[in-house]
């Protein structure tokens, strides 16, 4: 009886794992497979792509550029969606002030990242500043800075546009684990002794933990992959590249399909970690 | 010490008021129940005590100061939630040790109470679990745990056994007046269960509609309710109303209604129902009060009169007789030797002496306690536990009374009813009641 069942069962997922087979699985190995072949995927080069890639000066940028998007993005989103997902609990208006925060996540990433290169537009300081950001600046009296090309400031902008963009979703998700805890807890916390820092930090925090660990590690996954933003606003240049635009350049700019492949496998070995701890996570909490 | 005085408190939401011109003085080291319907603001009281609720208008007091405008965490309370409100993140350790750990006092010396409150509560062995892994009887144990550990002036309850099984109930009830005892502190306690306000209460304030009807020690409720409400809230079952209109003249006073019922009042209680004379009342009877002709207790005051009997229910100890007369029902609870048919026509008796009447239209209580006698020869019979919790209200008494081998100083059998009106010590009524118990019970046996 229960083999049957069992049996049954197989047959149902089959069409899926077929599918998932046919496109995921083999196109993967195809490319770890291509990564250690040439530029037309012909001839068999072990592992040049490989140490191509970890020597180039420019594409160890490409990599510092994505830990500084893991480390800065992540964090700060995360930082300023919990922030947020606080306060709005706390403030009348809590629906309006929450979609508001939300709404650059219905936003066509594109069409943002275009807003934002208009927000970034410098202009001679002897001109009026027509992006915002250098108008705002200009006003305080400081000089116009140019956001895109300047190297120093330049991945940072990129930053805070994925920010503007994501902070709402980690505010909604944060905000829904919120509401999950009961707000006699708090009142017993209070009454306890506790200030409103003692409840963040002992109540709140503690109890926001695993939401906190799974929004991290999308965000951190989406950091890694981010693409975008980046293409559309600076295509790279200006080492603001990272992973996912160089892998396109390498294939469609460069027909360097070999070294694609090898940074789409690079890009995967990244990844990898990330998701199996979200699975782990989301296994443990069944 | 830890007084607390309720001031003309009112709190209002939008289009609700909630608590209405609440005016309640809770001396030191009382157990005062708030008891009350769903919905009567007994929870908003108590919250707008813990500094949950904002006042809308009057001022409360704990002690001589003024708490207002003084955070929930300054006023040195400590609040048992009905949903427990554990932190579902920490152990039991933590939990209890929450309240100390924010008051920054040494690790070695939060483990030291918090061992010391878990021993109290028997939950020792509990300690390193987290709320998740505990029933819902031990989560109750470590909540309470968590508000005795930080010794606060006065402790609040809302609830607290509302997510038990009826037997832990019972068991819990006389745990937590063992406690109160114990710990000497002033108790608020809310509950919308007559029977928990009636069994644990030093002092009981009876809530509807925002508004306090009633305040005083279980057995003045019982014995003088009020009004109508009260009367029929304290007592269960509950106490049985009849219409009647009131005629004689001053020697013969009698109550009667339309299908034949003729209740003659016993002398005492005459004067007080002379201005209603041809009027209509509202006459109380409890049904412990209506009695079977051959099981009426000595010394008792009776007038006859007859009911159908619809259902009776044997409950061992005692009969409860559904009765129906012309359209009204009502309940008896009488002598378990009781033979009643049902569907026949049956004779009782009703003790008079212990009757109670209301204006028509104010729903107030005709008799004031001080309009009769002063000196009522205690009815043995009677005891304001009630109903089938009657072994439970013994047991949570008695267990407690042997911690306090203080010797009653009142006579054994009498209570002096003008001493119940007025402020009684806690201690005396503790000691009051123990004398009272035992006979309660020895005569119900
Ligand atoms: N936050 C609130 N906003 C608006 N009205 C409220 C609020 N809290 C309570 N009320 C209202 O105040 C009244 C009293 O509520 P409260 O919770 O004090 O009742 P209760 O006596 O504790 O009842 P229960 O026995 O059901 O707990 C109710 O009519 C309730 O609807
Ligand atoms: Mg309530």
């Amino acid at each position: 009886m229960r083999n049957r069942m069992q049996i049954v069962a197989w047959i149902y997922v089959l069409p899926a794992f077929i599918l998932l087979g046919a496109f995921l699985v083999y196109p993967v190995l195809r490319t770890v497979y291509w990564s250690f072949f040439g530029r037309n995927s012909e001839s068999y080069v072990g592992l040049d792509n490989y140490q191509y890639l970890f020597t180039q000066q420019d594409v160890l940028i490409v990599f510092r550029n994505n830990l500084l998007w893991l480390v800065v993005f992540t964090g700060v989103t995360v930082g300023l969606g919990l922030i947020l997902a606080v306060l709005t609990n706390l403030v009348r208006y809590e629906a309006v002030a929450k979609a508001v925060i939300f709404v650059p996540m219905a936003i066509s990433f594109t069409a943002a990242a275009v807003i934002w290169r208009f927000m970034y537009v410098w202009n001679p300081a002897s001109f009026e500043q027509t992006g915002v950001m250098n108008a705002v600046i200009t006003t305080f009296g400081a000089e116009p800075v140019s956001w895109i090309t300047n190297t120093s400031v330049n991945n940072y902008a990129l930053i805070v546009a994925g920010i503007w963009m994501w902070t709402g979703f980690a505010l909604v998700v944060i905000s829904a684990g919120l509401k999950g805890i009961s707000s006699e807890i708090l009142e017993a916390a209070r009454v306890d002794g506790a200030n409103e820092f003692h409840i963040f930090r002992h109540i709140l925090l503690p109890m926001l933990k695993p939401i906190l660990v799974v929004v991290t590690v999308t965000l951190v996954i989406n950091s890694l992959k981010v693409f975008d933003l980046v293409y559309v606003m600076t295509f790279g240049n200006f080492d603001t590249d990272v992973i996912a635009n160089r892998m396109f350049k390498e294939m469609f700019q460069f027909g360097q399909f070999g070294r694609a492949s090898a940074i789409a496998v690079i890009l995967l070995v990244a990844i990898v970690p990330f998701m199996l701890f979200n699975i782990r996570r989301f296994l443990a909490e069944r | 010490m830890a007084r607390v005085f309720y001031e003309n408190v009112y709190k209002r939401w939008k289009e609700t008021v909630a608590v209405k011109d609440f005016t309640l003085e809770i001396a030191d080291k009382e157990f005062l129940v708030l008891v009350g319907p769903s919905g009567s603001g007994k929870s908003t009281a108590l919250r707008l005590l813990a500094g949950l609720d904002s006042i809308s208008d009057g001022k409360i007091y704990i002690g001589d100061r003024v708490i207002n405008d003084v955070a929930p965490k300054d006023r040195d309370i400590a609040m048992v939630f009905q949903t427990y409100a554990l932190y579902p993140h920490m152990s039991v350790h933590d939990n209890v040790g929450f309240g100390l750990r924010l008051r920054k006092m040494p690790k070695d010396q939060i483990h030291e109470k918090v061992v010391q409150a878990a021993q109290v509560l028997g939950i020792e062995p509990l300690l390193d679990r987290k709320p998740g892994q505990l029933s819902g009887g031990q989560r109750q144990r470590v909540a309470l745990a968590r508000a005795i550990v930080r010794e606060p002036k006065v402790f609040l309850l809302d609830e607290p056994l509302s997510n038990l099984d009826a037997k832990l109930r019972v068991q819990t009830r006389a745990e937590i007046s063992k406690l109160h005892q114990r710990l000497g502190t002033t108790f608020i306690y809310v509950t919308h269960d007559q029977v928990e306000a009636m069994t644990m209460a030093t002092q009981i304030a009876v809530m509807n509609f925002g508004v306090i009807q009633q305040v005083g020690t279980p057995q003045f409720l019982y014995d003088h309710p009020t009004n109508i409400f009260v009367a029929g809230f304290i007592g269960s079952p509950a106490m049985n109303f009849f219409e009647v209109t009131v005629t004689g003249d001053s020697d013969q006073v009698c109550l009667v209604d339309d299908n034949g019922l003729s209740l003659p009042v016993p002398a005492k209680k005459r004067r007080a129902l002379e201005k209603y004379r041809d009027k209509k009342i509202v006459f109380g009877i409890r049904p412990e009060d209506i009695h079977d002709p051959n099981f009426v207790p000595p010394e008792t005051e009776v007038a006859p009169f007859d009911a159908v009997v619809e259902v009776t229910e044997l409950m061992g100890n005692e009969v409860f007789l559904h009765l129906l007369r012309g359209e009204t029902k009502f309940l008896a609870r009488v002598d378990p030797r009781t033979v009643a048919k049902q569907g026949t026509k049956m004779e009782l008796m009703v003790g008079m002496d212990n009757m109670h009447a209301f204006d028509f239209e104010s729903e107030q209580t005709i008799f004031t306690p001080e309009e009769e006698e002063p000196e009522i020869p205690k009815d043995l019979k009677r005891s304001p536990a009630t109903g089938v919790a009657e072994g439970a209200w013994v047991t949570s008494r008695g267990s407690a009374s042997t911690e306090r081998a203080e010797p009653a100083p009142e006579e054994e059998g009498k209570v002096d009813l003008d001493r119940l009106v007025e402020e009684e010590p806690v201690e005396e009524q503790v000691a009051r009641r123990q004398s009272e118990v035992p006979q309660g019970q020895a005569d119900e046996d």
